[in-house]
């Protein structure tokens, strides 16, 4: 099947390694990733600063999406994914604020069309291609290892409109993490912020909040951290070092985007996965499940 | 012609007026206490009243409760007399285990279609021994008990159940759901009195005026997944809170936690549980803060000085006759009242349950380590209002609950002529309220029953 | 207005008050029975002091001028936990975000972040710019190194149209 997809801006710029990591393993699954005309940004920082700007930036996403025909739009970054759909759910319920963003698209000879439907990596892993298919492409089992899932604030809130998953207790990650052969433990700080949001005004108080996170699981034992965000990933994996300097405790655990884990199940080489460009120990779990080929 | 022949001529091409002859009886829906009050009123004017209960027993809602707010009377003291009178007064037939099928006609003259559910037991001839109970193989959740300890297939209701009759669960028995040909319960019975041949019975019978006290349902805080209800099992609602403190109940009236079985030291009681809340209900539930205050007064009591005892609040509704001392009462007693709604209850390494609240009247985050959570989980409309409402023809506010003529002068009439609400049913409300508003139900169905006919 | 903060010896701005109901999808904001309940599950709340609840009876007063010049209303992080758990549907978090752009409006103290990444998209349709990251191996790598398709940005009309709607037109 075909798929429409939108990287954001993060993706493109910095976080490499989960659209390496997607653009390999969808295509096992007969995915066609078809990507927009145009690369900008969806918005979500803007909304700060202008939040009708920061709507006609969503809705121009949304209105290349409707042009490549295609009705489904992969959205891999939750933060995107979060502003797209809340940019859906407002011009669904304000048709004035929907004509002055029209007036805007028309200008480019662009039309928003509500019927698009937003994905996410776990979603349309989860509902779309099923935890089956995917058992079934599974040549590595990761047996023996103990992941924590992460699958972020913004998509799972607020449960009012339709997200990716439930907001107290997500399972959808967590399922996807099983169907590998791995075990994916529950833990209390589950559902705490990774706190790349802060890194514009705060970025002390972000990493700590990465820090903490980090430590706790830490503490408890656990084999990796699973996330599937470029912004978390930013913060757990690319900033650990970061991290630890803020928090004082020494940070040492590995982090993995969930389609990095779900192409060493497929037996994908570690360089196609983008792994390589990790900076968090991933070399301690590699070893027991691939050929680590930097 | 003249005027007389006129007027006559034109009196014989009206059509008549029908007059309805006013049967001098009321059909009471429901038999918790507002049932009870309203059938003893009307019975003790000379009435004629069939009260109809959907469970084996009367008694409802209070029955399960341990003590009354503000009195903190026990609450089966007061309630049981009036169940017996109930049971035994000449003119109320009582009809358990009974559902409305069916409702025709109009105010003075109602037809009125029920079933008599089988209970595979005789009534007259069970004595509600419970050998039967004792030597039945198949356990199920105890509604009574909210499900905190487990019943057998057949057993009475409740120890309070009136009448003293055992039921058979026909889905959970091994014989009447076929899966095995069991008779152990009819070999226990020294009285012969189960009968699994018994069948349902339909029953007509014909009433001037019909009281809806169908009573409410309690909110289910597995929707609030924040607070750890169904997820931690030392996070309960104030109803099982209730059963817990209650001498007959499913700790013999100890306080104990449900996940280690020991006493807690420290309590938390959380308000507004699905009500005031826009996800869920926007109704206040009118009785949760004298709950949390009576249940924390009776906390203090069974555990004594060293207990910590929390109540997160938003506001205290202490309104009505006695309701201020009460507050008084449980502030004097070393309640501990903090002014703020916790975000989330969450598992702590140590086994407790951390709660965060953030206390308005300090402006600082307090973190409590629990050991039990008490839930304020509102009172909610009965789901099967709809299904009553097309029986009765009565209609809903848009809080859910049954819809009155008039919510200052007519809070017990519903718009429907001869149709009367009392209770919850009509919207939340405690024991008080409700018994006032079941007296003066019946006296509205005997304004209308004391009239020979009726105009239609 | 009748009513004086003798704390900070501020009195209530009715036109800010406006501006920032004007912003907000509906008036949930009027509804906030202040249960606190945003603030105990806050994120920000513990290590950057942001009481959320606080915030919206500050609003609902009209004592905005202090809120729009201090920092406080940056610290939010976007968690959604306030949307999401608040009996009121009043969402901080929708009700923060108008403040600050109220702010960015008046020309108050802003991070320069947010400011660099809207100049960042108004050049090349991104809020940051293309990185170099360096492998396990301590190679320095891009997107073309990686195999990964060219980025294709904007046009210019995108830009200017963009720069229309920042400007409110």
């Amino acid at each position: 099947m075909k798929l429409a997809v939108f990287w954001g801006c993060r993706i493109l710029t910095s976080q490499y390694a989960y659209e390496m990591s997607t653009r390999q393993v969808l295509p096992q699954f007969g995915v066609e990733l078809v990507d927009l005309r145009e690369n900008h940004c969806c918005g979500n920082v803007v909304e700060s600063v202008n939040r009708f700007a920061a709507i006609y930036m969503a809705a121009r996403v949304l209105a290349l999406a409707n042009e490549t025909g295609l009705k489904d739009l992969l959205v891999p970054c939750s933060r995107c994914h979060f502003t797209l759909s809340e940019t859906q759910r407002l011009l669904a319920t304000d048709k004035r604020l929907e004509e002055k963003v029209a007036i805007l698209l028309r200008e480019e000879k662009l039309a928003y069309s509500s019927d698009i439907k937003v994905w996410h990596i776990v979603d349309f892993l989860h509902d779309s291609i099923g935890v089956d298919k995917i058992r079934e492409k599974v040549k590595i089992p990761l047996k023996g290892l103990r992941f924590a899932s992460h699958i972020g604030c913004q998509v799972v809130r607020p449960s009012y409109m339709k997200r990716v998953d439930g907001p107290e207790n997500p399972q959808k990650l967590d399922r996807l993490i099983e169907v590998l052969g791995a075990e994916s433990v529950e833990y209390n700080e589950k559902l705490d912020c990774c706190g790349a949001a802060l890194m514009l005004s705060h970025p002390e108080a972000g990493l700590s909040l990465t820090g903490s996170k980090l430590k706790a699981l830490q503490e408890l034992k656990f084999d990796g951290l699973v996330d599937s965000c470029p912004a978390g990933h930013m913060m757990f994996d690319t900033k650990q070092e970061e991290a630890t300097t803020i928090i004082g405790s020494k940070l040492s655990l590995p982090v993995f985007y969930y389609t990095q884990l779900l192409g060493l199940a497929m037996q994908i080489e570690t360089k196609e996965l983008g792994l390589q460009l990790s900076k968090s120990p991933i070399e301690k779990i590699l070893e027991k499940i691939a050929n680590v080929n930097w | 012609m003249d005027v007389e022949q006129t007027t006559q001529l034109l009196e014989s091409q009206l059509p008549s007026r029908r007059e309805t002859k006013v049967e001098k009886s009321v059909l009471v829906v429901g038999g918790g206490i507002t049932g009870i009050q309203a059938s003893l009123d009307l019975a003790n004017a000379g009435f004629k009243v069939y009260l109809v209960e959907k469970a084996p027993s009367i008694g409802g809602r209070m029955a399960q409760l341990h003590r009354i707010y503000p009195t903190l009377d026990n609450s089966i003291n007061l309630l049981m007399p009036k169940m017996v009178e109930v049971a035994e007064h000449p003119n109320i037939n009582l009809l358990t285990n009974t559902e409305i099928l069916e409702v025709n006609g109009v105010a003075g003259n109602y037809k009125v279609t029920v079933i008599k559910k089988p209970r595979y037991v005789d009534e007259n001839k069970c004595s509600g021994c419970g050998a039967c109970t004792d030597v039945c193989p198949i356990y199920v959740s105890d509604r009574f008990n909210e499900g905190l300890r487990q019943t057998r297939a057949i057993s009475l209701y409740s120890p309070y159940a009136v009448p003293k009759v055992a039921t058979i669960n026909s889905e959970q028995c091994l014989r009447l759901s076929g899966k095995e040909n069991c008779d152990r319960c009819l070999k226990a019975c020294e009285a012969n009195a189960i009968n699994f041949e018994q069948k349902q019975e339909t029953l007509d019978f014909n009433v001037g005026a019909i009281i809806i006290c169908v009573g409410a349902d309690v909110f289910d805080a597995s929707k609030m997944p924040e607070l750890g209800y169904g997820r931690f099992k030392n996070v309960i609602s104030n109803i099982e809170f209730e059963r817990v403190l209650d001498d007959y109940g499913p700790t013999g009236g100890k306080i104990l936690c449900p996940q280690s079985g020991k006493t807690p030291k420290t309590i938390v009681f959380i308000s507004c549980v699905g009500c005031r809340d826009k996800r869920f209900y926007q109704h206040c539930c009118n009785v949760g803060c004298m709950v949390n205050l009576k249940q924390a007064i009776t906390a203090r009591e069974k555990l004594g000085d060293d207990a910590e005892i929390y109540i997160c609040f938003n506001d205290v509704r202490a309104f009505g006759k006695g309701y201020e001392e009460f507050y008084e009462k449980a502030r004097s007693l070393g309640v501990n009242f903090l002014a703020g709604i916790p975000a989330e209850v969450r598992n702590s390494p140590d086994g407790t349950l951390y709660v965060g609240v953030y206390e308005k009247t300090l402006n600082r985050l307090l973190e409590l380590h629990a050991d039990l959570v008490v839930l304020t989980n509102g009172v909610i409309p009965r789901e099967e209002l709809a299904k009553l409402g097309e029986l009765f023809h009565v209609s809903r506010s848009t809080d859910g609950f049954l819809q009155e003529a008039h919510s200052k002068l007519q809070p017990f009439e519903s718009p429907v002529a001869g149709i009367f609400l009392a209770g919850t049913c009509q919207g939340p409300k405690g024991i008080s309220e409700s018994v006032a508003q079941a007296s003066g139900a019946a006296a509205k169905a005997m304004v209308l029953l004391s009239k020979r006919e009726s105009d239609s | 207005m009748s009513l004086t903060d003798l704390t900070l010896m501020t009195k209530p701005n009715e036109e800010l008050y406006r501006k920032v109901l004007g912003k907000l999808a509906k008036t949930e904001l009027l509804e906030c029975f202040q249960c606190s309940k945003c603030t105990g599950g806050c994120t920000a709340f513990k290590l950057l002091e942001l009481v959320p609840h606080e915030i919206m009876k500050l609003v609902k007063l009209g004592f905005i001028e202090n809120l729009i010049d201090s920092g406080i209303i940056w610290t939010c992080v976007s968690c959604l936990q306030c949307t999401e758990r608040c009996p009121q549907r009043v969402s901080p978090y929708h009700v923060i975000t108008s403040l600050r752009n109220v702010a960015v409006e008046r020309q108050a103290k802003v991070p320069e972040a947010y400011l660099k990444a809207v100049s960042q998209i108004l050049e090349t349709g991104l809020m940051q710019p293309i990185e170099k990251v360096t492998t396990k191996k301590m190679e320095t790598v891009d997107r073309e190194k990686l195999n990964l398709p060219k980025i294709k940005y904007p046009s210019e009309e995108f830009k200017a149209i963009f720069l229309k709607a920042l400007e409110g037109i």
